[in-house]
């Protein structure tokens, strides 16, 4: 090979380099971005605005962390924020009082600044309810109650509107805390995102029901995927292209359910999940979406993208 | 790259690596194309009998032993802890690794020796990483009876990366076990383990003890945390987990991970002042493609060989005493690989027949070679592959790069280049593993990786004062403290700069393979030219 061919051959391939890095580092810069932590069996979703507002739904948890020393707002949550650089955080929801939403957060609102707590404020008596509750109030931030039609913008257009709970809330269901739990649905322009809670079949069924369109381009699946919330009817209305199920490995409640794992299937979306991908990271840049895992037990990462017409 | 292909040792080393990737890509399968492949090269020698035959029959066959260890290694009927199921389990073990204490909760590594069920129990082996929580005192080579709940690992599983991976990969680990309270740990008396390794623990917490004690300069206790990290690895004393991360979004972290380059360091601490002792004034004079042993005047024979046995000696004790991973391994046997060539070099007979020259592309390779056959896996661990590969882009680019400096003072050029070196051929591996891309490791390392060899010197310095005279220790206990201060400001500066770290998608392994397809290509092309221009002048 002559000098100049192998010169003309080395700049082919630094440029086919630079192009696949440029769209590597695209794909992650600027942007609205949304990340599903891997935080067990338990929820807790990182929502960063280009503008620079950021908010965090629910801190996970699981049962009995406390005496296993395990905190996952100390070990998951917290590094987390640091490395995605949040140094404050202007709007913390819980979406309802059970251990694996909010077991975190008491570490998260003791480390990070908090601007608004957004609280279904569900009758709960548990001790880590409590003590999360007596730190918010110890740290004077200001508690807004969600109720549906709420709408908070995140800057840039980006905005957010509460679809559950309703007021006065859902009693005499199957689990009411999970059916009031907050419901919101995130919009970029043509993009969305469905932030489910851990709603089953009621909460879903009025959702479907909800007056206006919910169809979501990224759903994050009620309930860890659980059967009681693998509502057809639900699904059919959101009909998302990406479907991430925050879920623990090996859980003992078999979540997901083959049911939801089935339904989702049946509409067409792509399936992440937080047991098998880790935390999974979504950016919007309408009217383009990418997702990808933090990484999987093999250590192989996924990344799905995809457009949606304006 | 050049003449690689002259290099026997380097060619089984990269065939054997070949054969345990592709079986671990496809399976048995490719087991059996490889046995296929040797019988048809083994046919071809007896036939033809030419050495290119002989050559690649040879390679197959390295290949094939690749991939038949990794094989056994995967199918070898195992009782490690990660195959007991998750749940409730006792275990009876050692601890393993230095005890961390915070928050009502002892965090160490228990080297498993015993599976209880009930009134029967079972040999397993493995190590598991312990959260208990308890105010009782834990101490390294206590053994334990544990009661609590066995999870599986979580790998890099969030941002942030402080998730149990980076802890439990680190300490070798492979499952995770929480006790709940002091009631379901037992006590059961001192471990079995080896005097070395006893007495290598006790050191370590004396000289942790030490640092404590004399690193001066502002916010003591936490530049000593910094400062044991980097001469004892961070399971030492992990420092704040604001400090790590700015290390890692810096691209700075193995600094407190005791990298090869700290264990060169110690080596050539011990073994080149008795080299030079030895009569070696110019120890390693550089050649082209490696380095020679070469002597002026009187060769002493004894202060030779006792450098090179005290430099093995030491550096094993240190890779025992930092627990360290895949680059201590990597850098430990190249260690003895260059003490064992320098023991050779004071036969007179073969330093007469053979001279001796010491390439570090075989010397890589042979390490590389016996820690793949020791442990198959390895190759797809990130700090085996970040080790071999900055390793060899430091042998292969920079002094290539270096070309780039001209009337740069030569200390300088070399720490330039090799940074750079290092930087383009770990960045690939980087994202691949961690999902960033740190830009600012070029400007960190070039500040920090100085500062961590005066730290090492400094800090065992302030060690052995402290013991044969405390009133001196603080002396050198300022200078760690100094320095140490100066590696945190210069990675925290970089990684404050928020587009110097940015995230990235995981690569596809084409963009990889093109990555270095282009760096070898540009090095080969500087290398000509260099050839060219001495051949003009």
């Amino acid at each position: 090979m002559t000098i100049r061919r192998e010169r003309l051959l080395l700049l082919i391939l630094l440029a086919a380099v630079i192009a696949v890095w440029w769209s590597a580092w695209g794909a992650v810069s600027g942007g609205l971005l949304v990340t599903v932590l891997d935080a067990g069996q338990g929820d807790s979703i990182l929502v960063q605005a280009p503008s620079g507002k950021t908010m965090l739904i629910d801190g996970g948890g699981a049962r009995g962390q406390e005496a296993s020393g395990y905190d996952v707002g100390r070990e998951v949550v917290l590094p987390a924020l640091l490395a995605r650089r949040v140094r404050k955080i202007d709007m913390l929801v819980i979406t309802h009082p059970h251990q694996d939403h909010i077991g975190g957060l008491k570490a998260v609102v003791d480390a990070v600044p908090v601007k608004l707590v957004l609280d279904p404020e569900l009758k709960d008596d548990s001790a880590e309810y409590r003590e999360l509750k007596a730190e918010i109030r110890r740290k004077k931030i200001p508690v807004r109650r969600a109720t549906e039609g709420q709408q908070i913008s995140l800057g840039d257009g980006i905005r957010l509107e509460v679809l559950n709970p309703p007021t006065p809330r859902l009693e005499g269901t199957d689990a009411d805390a999970n059916n009031n739990a907050v419901v919101m649905r995130l919009t970029d322009g043509p993009l969305s995102m469905l932030f489910a809670g851990d709603i089953e079949k009621t909460g879903a069924q009025r959702i479907a029901r909800w007056g206006k369109s919910v169809q979501s381009t990224v759903l994050k699946v009620p309930h860890h995927g659980s059967v009681g919330s693998a509502i057809p009817e639900f699904l059919g209305a959101v009909r998302p292209k990406l479907a991430v199920i925050s879920v623990g490995a090996h859980n003992e409640y078999g979540h997901p359910s083959q049911e939801m794992l089935d339904e989702l299937n049946r509409v067409g979306a792509q399936v992440m999940r937080t047991d098998r991908d880790g935390a999974v990271t979504i950016k919007f840049r309408p009217p383009k979406w990418w997702a990808w895992g933090y990484g999987t037990r093999k250590g192989k990462g996924r990344t799905l993208s995809g457009e949606v017409s304006r | 790259m050049e003449g690689i292909l002259n290099r026997p040792l380097v060619c089984i080393a990269l065939a054997f690596a070949g054969g345990i990737a592709l079986v671990a890509a496809w399976g048995s399968l490719s087991l059996w194309a490889l046995v296929g492949l040797l019988l048809l090269s083994a046919l071809a020698c007896a036939w033809r009998r030419n050495p290119q035959a002989v050559g690649a029959a040879l390679l197959i066959a390295g290949a094939l032993a690749g991939g038949a260890a990794y094989s056994l290694s995967e199918l070898r009927p195992r009782s490690d802890v990660s195959l007991l199921p998750e749940g409730g389990q006792t275990l009876v073990g050692t601890v393993s690794g230095v005890p961390r204490y915070s928050d009502g909760v002892w965090r160490f590594a228990l080297t498993a020796e015993r599976h209880e069920q009930g009134a029967g129990s079972e040999p397993v082996s493995g190590v598991v990483y312990v959260r208990l929580r308890s105010d009782r005192p834990v101490a390294r080579g206590q053994r334990w009876r544990l009661t609590g709940r066995l999870q599986e690992p979580r790998g890099e599983r969030n941002p942030g990366g402080r998730s149990e991976a980076a802890v439990l990969s680190a300490l070798g680990a492979s499952a995770a076990l929480s006790v709940g309270g002091a009631e379901l740990a037992e006590p059961l008396g001192r471990g079995d383990l080896s005097p070395v390794s006893a007495h290598a623990f006790a050191a370590q917490r004396r000289a942790l003890g030490l640092l404590e004690r004399y690193v001066g300069g502002p916010y003591r206790e936490l530049t000593a945390q910094v400062a044991a990290s980097v001469i004892f690895g961070v399971h030492a004393t992990p420092p704040p987990s604001e400090i790590t991360e700015d290390f890692r979004r810096a691209g700075t972290i193995h600094l407190l991970v005791v990298s090869g380059a700290m264990v060169s360091m110690v080596f050539g601490f011990v073994f080149l002042p008795g080299a030079l002792g030895a009569g070696w004034r110019r120890l390693l004079v550089e050649r082209q493609m490696g380095w020679t042993l070469s002597g002026k005047g009187r060769v002493r024979r004894w202060p030779g060989l006792l450098a090179t046995v005290l430099g093995v000696a030491v550096v094993l004790y240190y890779a025992i005493l930092t627990e360290g991973g895949q680059a201590v391994a990597r850098a430990a046997f190249m260690g003895v690989f260059v003490g064992l060539a320098f023991a050779l070099r004071q036969v007179p007979a073969v330093a007469k027949e053979h001279g001796l020259n010491i390439d570090p592309y075989t010397l890589l390779g042979v390490a590389g070679l016996g820690i793949l056959v020791m442990q198959p896996t390895a190759l797809f661990q990130p700090g085996f592959q970040l080790s071999f590969v900055a390793a060899l882009s430091l042998i292969y680019l920079t002094p290539k790069l270096e070309r780039f400096l001209p009337g740069v003072p030569r200390w300088l050029r070399i720490g330039l280049a090799g940074t750079a070196a290092a930087q383009f051929a770990t960045f690939p591996i980087l994202a691949w593993h961690y999902g960033q891309a740190p830009l600012g490791g070029f400007g960190a390392n070039l500040l920090a990786v100085p500062l961590a060899g005066v730290v090492l010197a400094a800090g065992m310095a302030t060690c052995a004062l402290g013991v044969a005279a405390p009133p001196l220790a603080f002396l050198p206990g300022w200078v760690t403290g100094i320095s140490t201060r100066g590696m945190i400001w210069a990675s925290s500066a970089f990684a404050s700069i928020p587009w110097l770290s940015p995230e990235v998608t995981r690569p596809s392994w084409v963009v990889i393979v093109a990555w270095y397809a282009v760096l070898v290509g540009v090095g080969a092309w500087l290398g000509r030219q260099a050839m060219a221009t001495e051949a003009r002048s």
